[in-house]
């Protein structure tokens, strides 16, 4: 039997054929491998590329006034972002977005223009000016702008109680200052998750998973803050810095009855929605954030101590000689006066050296309980965890001789404007203190409230408060601040112009006052407190009256306010007014 | 050893009928009940997908549709803030001429204690007071 002659064609084919096995094989094996070896692994790695986590940003809590108005709302704004590949005229797409966003023509001109395929054009877009921009990116066939929905925290009312609410980051959303930072871990909410199965385009598959965890929306906040009134205290406090050249200002109005403050006014202020202009300076809430001493308006303190203690009466006449001497320290009187003063007198008068003198009295100690009764030296609000304690030595701190004498003259003590207002809050309530507070109620999410429970104490008998508040009217009525009378109320309250101390060089300003008046309306049953202090006011009335003096410059603020106050409340006059004939 | 050739089949055998085999006919009517039953089921089926896949996109619709008038709903209530803020009312009506009054007037009303508490201490607010021309 012959053998089949070989050929080269055989080997061609054997060698096809063996290549074709061979493939066939690694293909089997490959498959093996991916069907049953690592199915596992490719299955879940499939499954994570389609499975997206998604957060579900919580809507931050509302803050509103205390009839129900939007003071801060989160709304769904956005982001501006640019790939600056696509953009082929930065210049011009620039100076079209320029009037939208809060960066300067060159910055934005360079950011459109930069390598790289990503800038930041604009955070945190008001929906207005997003829709404004997807308009000029329609408008103009733009190419590589997108706009990334997040939620964005609007003020509707611009200034309007800006230091007291603060405001937001612009990253984050969290609280940077004031009610937003104080109050963050009620407003903030808890974000939610959303998984779900999106298909390479990023469109969710019907049928897909789909798994929501919703957010939970942050808790409201109801302020006792009134708009009205608010509005009227940074209007005459806005106007009384600009015409006095003083630093800052505040003015604090509060309802003695329940702590409740009404406005919370400072100047200069900011507009929370243009972080363009934003001072930094600007920001601080003037009423908590102070520290200042205090001068005359810390008088009623002693005196009602030494009225509570039963020391003297408002008809008490005692001896108060123009000037005395104390240790090393030398108390006068700025203006002349009788040699035999009431106690009534001294505080309508604002004699340094009779309070000293009925401090001499009281004693150290006593004075000191007192201090601490009506709140110095500590917090005096629930709402601000920023709020300064002022400052207020221990007794058994204090020097022996002269620090007793200062403090009652309102030296040597460190108070906040709103830590004055509760002073006088407590007068004004009988001598009962309440803890003077913004919030009124927390509402979560279920939509259960949280009413704010002030703190009580007892400082005074209602007597002595009823005693202070007569001599407080005198004041008002024939003594140094007669500038805070209103038409058809009876007013009462306190002048204060304290040397400034200036703290870097440890001396008090020869130039430099704070100028403060404390006071409320109507004096037998007052409905409001009202409290304002300027930083170093300047110039002279058309009589020649030192604007530097509280009587002068702090004490027309306080009518202006108080009357508008009055009013907005619907209180009636206790007096007959002008147009009574 | 002689071998014997195995007989051709005549005509006649070819011709001849095939034994009687008794006939089994398959039973129609259960095969196309059963065929148009999964015809129906798979259409059924089909229509049920396609069903289910509206009624998802249609949720989609609906979830994107309440997210947006909920961003106009607030959108709406900012601007009613705004419109409110007392700023942009005394802007507005100092543009119209209207001044704040010197005097305030109080208007006495027989029957109506005139003693207003604050607001926050009683719903039952009567303004007492009136501003005077």
């Amino acid at each position: 039997m012959r053998r089949p002659e070989w050929r080269w064609s055989d080997l061609r084919v054997l060698t096809v054929g063996f290549f074709l096995v061979a493939a066939w094989i690694a293909l089997g094996v490959r498959v093996y491998q991916v069907q049953a070896v690592d199915a596992v692994e490719f299955a879940q790695r499939g499954f994570d590329q389609r499975i997206k986590h998604e957060r579900i940003a919580a809507k931050r809590g509302t803050i509103y006034d205390r009839e129900g108005v939007e003071l801060a709302v989160s709304v769904v704004g956005a982001d501006l972002v640019a790939d600056p590949s696509l953009i082929d005229d930065p210049v011009a797409i620039a100076s079209l977005l320029d009037p939208e966003l809060d960066m300067d023509l060159d910055t934005l001109t360079e950011r459109l223009g930069r390598d790289g395929r990503y800038a930041l054009l604009g955070s945190a877009l008001r929906p207005e000016a997003v829709d404004r921009i997807e308009q000029i990116i329609d408008d103009n066939d733009i190419v590589g702008l997108t706009l990334v929905p997040r939620p964005v925290r609007v003020y509707p009312s611009g200034r309007l109680a800006a230091n007291v609410l603060g405001l937001t980051r612009l990253d984050d959303g969290s609280g940077l200052e004031g009610l937003e930072a104080g109050l963050d871990d009620v407003l903030v909410g808890k974000d939610g998750t959303r998984i779900v199965e999106r298909d390479p385009g990023g469109r969710a598959i019907p049928q897909g998973q789909f798994l929501v965890e919703p957010a939970r929306p942050g808790s409201d906040v109801v302020t006792t803050i009134d708009r009205q009134i608010q509005f009227i205290a940074e209007s005459a406090i806005t106007e009384a810095v600009e015409r006095t050249g003083a630093n800052w200002g505040t003015v604090v109005v509060l309802i003695p009855q329940t702590g409740e403050i009404l406005a919370m006014a400072s100047a200069p202020g900011f507009d929370p929605n243009d972080r363009r202009t934003l001072d930094p300076d600007a920001i601080a809430n003037r009423a908590i954030a102070e520290v200042y001493e205090p001068g005359s308006t810390l008088k009623v303190i002693t005196i009602a101590g030494a009225l509570e203690e039963g020391l003297v009466s408002p008809g008490t006449a005692i001896d108060v000689p123009q000037r005395i001497e104390i240790g090393p320290k030398e108390y006068s009187d700025p203006s002349r006066h009788a040699p035999s003063m009431t106690v009534a007198d001294i505080v309508r008068k604002s004699s340094n050296v009779g309070t000293i003198e009925l401090q001499q009295l009281l004693g150290n100690e006593r004075q000191y309980a007192y201090l601490d009764a009506f709140g110095l030296g500590r917090a005096s609000s629930i709402d601000f965890p920023g709020e300064r304690p002022g400052t207020l030595e221990h007794v058994s701190d204090w020097c022996p001789s002269t620090c007793g004498p200062s403090a009652a003259i309102g030296y040597g003590v460190g108070v906040t404007p709103l830590q004055m207002a509760s002073v006088f809050a407590t007068i004004a309530n009988d001598g009962e203190w309440i803890e003077p507070h913004v919030v009124a109620e927390i509402v979560d999410a279920d939509g259960d409230t949280i009413v704010t429970e002030p703190r009580r104490r007892r400082v005074l008998s209602a007597e002595t408060a009823r005693q202070m508040r007569q001599m407080l009217e005198g004041v008002v009525a024939g003594g140094t601040g007669y500038r805070a009378a209103i038409d058809g109320f009876s007013v009462g309250g306190k002048t204060g112009t304290a040397e400034k101390y200036l703290p870097e060089e440890g001396i008090y300003s020869t130039e430099d006052r704070m100028a403060s008046f404390v006071g409320m309306a109507p004096i037998d049953r007052p409905r409001i407190v009202v409290a304002v202090v300027l930083d170093s006011p300047s110039g002279t009335l058309d009589d020649g009256t030192e604007l530097k003096f509280g009587g002068a410059s702090a004490a027309p603020v306080f009518a202006v306010v108080a009357e508008a106050t009055l009013n907005e409340l619907g209180v009636s006059p206790d007096l007959p007014t002008d147009t009574d004939g | 050893m002689t071998s014997r050739a195995i007989p051709f089949p005549t005509e006649r055998a070819r011709d001849a009928a095939p034994p009687a085999v008794r006939r089994h006919l398959p039973r129609v009517r259960p095969l196309v009940v059963f065929t148009l039953a999964a015809i129906i089921a798979l259409f059924g089926m089909i229509y049920g997908r396609i069903s289910l896949d509206r009624n998802a996109f249609e949720l989609q619709r609906l979830e994107s549709r309440i997210a947006q008038e909920e961003a106009r709903y607030w959108n709406l209530k900012v601007e009613s803030a705004e419109l409110m803020d007392p700023v942009r009312i005394t802007g507005a009506a100092e543009e119209m001429g209207m001044v704040f009054p010197e005097r305030r007037v109080p208007i006495e009303v027989d029957g109506i204690t005139i003693d207003t508490p604050a607001r926050s201490i009683d719903t039952g607010d009567l303004t007492a007071t009136a501003g005077s021309p």
